[in-house]
């Protein structure tokens, strides 16, 4: 039996145990894993220093953080998330007990990227301890110093054998894939992406893919050029440019191009300084083999700002290039590196249609203080997300669903998100077994009679929600009548006098339920 | 090009258009829907009564009447459901619009079944519609007359290049697989169902698959056994059988196996007469492929009810097999027929082992008046859809998400999951160009001052929801003590 068979097996092992299930378990693996970015913060920033050329408060900021916060929100909300959830009755479900209920789905197949090593890895990895599963965890293998560190320290704080870590390039991989999960949670590249699609679909195994494309950026000539060229300076040159949700290429029209050129080289110098290969903020190409992929894309286009590097440093300095075109050799794939090209076009309407042209992307950006212009960017393009006038931060926010569409992706996570991407949502209808007759209508024989029962059963669509608040209207106006009654009275009773009172306050207080 | 690749051409073509969008050209869509079910109520009761010799009645109850209660619910519901829907906000997007924007996929291709040949190719058809979406329809070429009907009459009412009906078999099939969609739905079983998903792989193509599998029926002896076995039997042979959700064998006590098996055939006799082959409620099986493959799934078994037969009919009579053994022909496939085992288990310990030891199905039925009964059974076990003290029932609420899970399915839908599953759930931030100083704390040079500001702004989750309650709360006691000064006191 192979490495990998045997980290599955015992993974099911002992999820069938039960042990991961109930919430005391799943939080205290949760506090764990908060414990183990907390105590060792500086061997994940000196791996991530090593793969990446990251700083440490760069790590912080841009992987640990966001992994925190959704520990945290986890910790927080997972008895809520857990807990069944009650559905809307109808006529016939009138008297039953009628809910979803959140399930583990059982073991976990979360292969990371290297990019954000920890993030993208390990925030799916909260999602699936939320969730009750047992969970394996394949690191990338590109980000080497990172999967050692995870291989190394995780068994320290998670159990062993729920969570294992599975370290390993391609035919490791492949033999995992070979495995049954109940979910596999991929992110990288969409080629990827199909095989494991794929390799899942032997096993009826539901798959979440977080893929990426080229995201694109379109700036609206009458915005605030030097903002918005501040923000997407950041969000470019963040990682060196690899970032699943990077502008990946600037859309605008040919009069504010050279603006836009001097506006980032600006915000380059500002935050990078002068001498990026020498500023602490600034990160390296992950191997050579991408530094030479990078470097093969600047064939053809017109160097605006930068184009410095270094091989034996993997160092490539934040590059924009001018006057780009569709067929340039840059348009051609997924950057994912400090890129920056420039394409002109003649408005909203070219932009509109070059961005459909193309593969539905991860993100799409625009630029604009034009509201009516960003509707029309939102109802005549489709992509997994839309970010106005910044780059980046709808990652933040957990209450939006982070995931891709076509080629960039199927499902979602981030927040509950992930809890029920990693859940079985099971329905439940628990009915008595009495009221025998009123299910004669359903019985053979069919007759005309039934069938108008049944028609009316099952088509008259009772609000239940809205019979309930008009039940409490009705009571709160006799109360009020009660009240002004008294009130006509005008008893100094102070015992009437409260009773007055509280009546009144309750009768605001439910106004406000209703 | 084939005739399949020109469907599906088309259909891209005229979504491209942007006209399937609207929410009224939607709306008017899913009308002219129910004006097909109206209008057309008889041919379509014929041609399933050639297929499957269901009664109109029948037809009406278990295939028509869902679809227009979904239609109902979709017509009446669409525009909340198409709305932008907001999202709660944290302190960095306090003066943002932050909201998930609902938007079609683009072209869905819908893989019907042959065993409820409407409900279960037009049920998907109305979520697709609802979504926006264009949609090709390939219903079941098992069930000849209604394929038939389908190809005949859906263009007579929905537009004919955004929904088209492509008929044809297995080689039909492969030709549209190859096809690029948006979105694959299909409805059958588990061996197809591999096939489906990867090549729907190969074009990063999501997928809702809605498979089968042997729903376990357990029979707690405490329960009232009489009204659980007429709900058991009428789960089990509507439609012969052939319903994916349909239970699919007994589990319970050899004590009260004997008075199970009575209480069926109590059942059976009650809704399909003394000789349900001349009932016109009884049904027959599909074809002579399914006829034999049922047959002899009986061998070895030991008959305790029904058992007679005729090929030429395609009629089983609706049969009960007692003592059953796990290792038994007829405990090897999904049955979806009328053969009703029954397996003697020592109690639910033995019960919920032996389910587990199974693929998770699609419905697990169990039938006790003791809540801790069905309490366990629930927590010890997994399976699309969970339904106490009744069969199938669970299917006509609207609310409940139906589905499988594992090997009975992915996905879900019904109802406004219909409309989501078909849909894109769009992450929208809408930021303004200003506020430029709370972004300083995440651009380099990174110090920890920033870090620190960024960790404030990031780690504290404060639930807006209930500040603005505490907020409302505090300003009504200080009208109430205005109030309470002014007029009462």
């Amino acid at each position: 039996m192979s490495r990998e068979q045997l980290a599955v097996q015992r993974a099911r092992k002992s999820f069938q145990t039960g042990k991961s299930k109930p919430l005391e378990y799943r939080i205290h693996q949760l506090k764990s894993l908060l414990r183990f970015i907390t105590e060792r913060r500086r061997d994940i920033a000196d791996a991530v220093k090593k793969d990446l050329g990251k700083s440490a408060n760069g790590t912080e900021l841009f992987e640990t953080l966001g992994l925190e916060g959704e520990i945290k929100l986890a910790i927080e909300k997972l008895a809520e998330w857990a807990a069944p959830r009650p559905v809307e009755k109808n006529l016939l479900t009138i008297t039953d007990e009628v809910y979803v209920q959140p399930e583990p789905l059982g073991v976990v197949l979360i292969i990371g990227a290297w990019n954000y090593p920890w993030s993208v890895t390990l925030q799916p990895l909260v999602a699936a301890i939320a969730a009750g599963n047992a969970a394996i965890i394949k690191p990338s293998e590109v980000s080497s110093n990172s999967s050692k560190v995870m291989e190394e320290l995780l068994p320290q704080y998670l159990d062993k054998d729920l969570f294992p870590v599975v370290t390993g390039g391609v035919s490791e991989t492949q033999e995992l894939l070979k495995q049954k999960f109940d979910h596999v949670f991929y992110t990288g590249s969409s080629t990827v992406g199909r095989i494991v699609m794929e390799a899942a679909a032997r096993h009826l195994t539901p798959v979440t893919l977080e893929l990426g494309g080229k995201s694109p950026c379109y700036i609206d000539k009458n915005c605030d050029i030097s903002m918005a060229c501040r923000r997407i300076t950041w969000g470019k040159f963040v990682n060196c440019g690899q970032t699943c949700i990077a502008p990946d290429f600037v859309l605008c029209e040919p009069s504010i191009q050279s603006r836009v050129v001097e506006e980032i080289k600006k915000c380059i110098k500002e935050f990078y300084t002068e001498n990026p290969e020498t500023f602490e903020d600034y990160g390296r190409i992950i191997n050579q083999h991408h530094f030479k992929r990078l470097m093969g894309l600047m064939e053809g286009s017109t160097v605006a700002v930068g184009g410095g590097s270094d091989e034996s440093q993997c160092y490539i300095a934040p590059t924009v290039l001018q006057d780009v075109t569709g067929e340039s050799k840059v348009m051609k794939e997924e950057i994912f590196g400090p890129l920056l090209p420039i394409i002109t076009v003649s408005g909203v309407d070219e932009a509109i249609q070059f961005i459909n042209e193309r593969e539905k992307p991860l993100v799409l950006y625009v630029f604009s203080n034009d509201n009516k212009l960003i509707k029309r960017v939102i109802a005549e393009t489709s992509s997994g997300a839309l970010l106005a006038n910044d780059c980046l931060v709808h990652f933040t926010v957990s209450a939006l669903p982070f995931g891709g569409v076509g080629n960039s992706g199927m499902g979602c996570y981030h927040g509950l998100h992930g809890f029920n991407q990693l859940s079985h949502l099971r329905s439940c209808l628990i009915k008595q077994l009495n009221m025998e007759a009123f299910n004669n209508m359903r019985y053979p024989p069919h007759t005309d009679k039934k069938l108008g029962w049944a028609r009316f059963f099952l088509l008259k669509q009772l609000n239940v929600g809205r019979v309930r608040r008009m039940a409490l209207l009705a009571a709160l106006a006799g109360l009020a009548a009660f009240v002004v009654q008294v009130k006509h009275l005008k008893s100094t009773c102070p015992v009437h006098r409260g009773i007055k009172g509280i009546t009144l306050i309750s009768l605001m207080y439910c106004s406000t339920l209703v | 090009m084939s005739r399949e690749q020109q469907a599906v051409a088309r259909a891209r073509k005229a979504f491209e258009t942007g006209r399937s969008k609207s929410v009224e050209h939607r709306i008017r869509q899913l009308k002219n829907l129910q004006r097909l079910f109206t209008e057309k109520q008889s041919v379509i009761s014929a041609a399933v009564k050639k297929d499957l010799n269901k009664s109109e009645a029948g037809t009406q109850l278990y295939e028509t009447l869902g679809l227009e209660g979904e239609l109902n619910t979709a017509i009446k519901h669409l525009k909340e459901w198409a709305a932008p829907r907001p999202v709660e906000k944290n302190l960095l997007t306090i003066s943002d619009t932050v909201y998930i924007k609902p938007e079609p996929l683009g072209v869905v291709l819908i893989i019907g079944a042959w065993n409820y040949p409407w409900a279960v190719t037009i049920q998907p058809l109305i979520g697709a519609i609802a979504a926006g979406n264009a949609a090709v329809i390939k219903p079941s070429e098992v069930c000849v007359h209604t394929a038939k009907v389908m190809e005949d009459l859906l263009p007579l009412y929905i537009d004919k290049e955004l929904y088209p009906v492509v008929t044809g078999g297995v080689s039909e099939t492969q030709e549209l697989l190859r096809q690029r969609f948006d979105h694959i739905f299909y409805t059958g079983n588990s061996v197809v169902g591999k096939l489906i998903m990867e090549a729907a792989a190969k074009n990063l193509t999501p997928v809702t698959l809605e498979l089968g599998g042997k729903s376990p029926c357990y029979i707690d002896k405490n329960c009232d056994l009489t009204i659980a076995c007429r709900r058991v039997a009428w789960g089990k042979y509507t439609n012969c059988g052939q319903t994916c959700i349909a239970p699919d064998y007994i589990l319970c006590e050899p004590s009260i196996q004997d008075r199970v098996i009575e209480e069926v055939k109590k059942a059976i006799k009650e809704f399909y007469t003394d000789n349900p082959k001349t009932c016109p409620d009884y049904g027959r099986i599909i074809n002579q492929r399914h006829f034999k493959r049922i047959m002899n799934m009986l061998e070895g078994s030991t008959v305790a009810a029904g058992g007679d037969n005729e090929e030429s009919d395609c009629y089983i009579a609706p049969t009960v097999l007692r003592d059953v053994k796990p290792e038994a022909k007829v405990m090897q496939e999904e049955i979806f027929g009328p053969l009703l085992p029954i397996l003697s288990v020592s109690g639910l310990d033995e019960a919920i082992k032996f389910i587990n030891k199974g693929e998770k199905p699609l419905a697990l039925y169990c039938f006790s008046s003791d809540n801790k009964v069905i309490n366990r059974m629930t927590d010890e076990t997994s399976s699309g859809g969970f339904l106490a003290n009744d069969c199938l029932v669970h299917f006509s609420v609207g609310a409940l998400p139906f589905g499988g899970v594992g090997n009975s399915g992915m996905g879900c839908y019904h109802g406004k999951y219909s409309f989501d599953q078909l849909s894109h759930l769009r992450s929208c931030l809408i930021k303004k160009l200003n506020m430029e100083g709370v972004n300083r704390m995440r651009y380099p040079p990174h110090t920890l001052k920033k870090l620190g500001w960024a960790r404030f702004f990031i780690l504290n989750s404060v639930d807006l929801g209930w500040v603005g309650r505490m907020a409302l709360l505090a300003v009504m006691a200080v009208v109430a003590a205005v109030v309470l000064q002014y007029y009462l006191l």
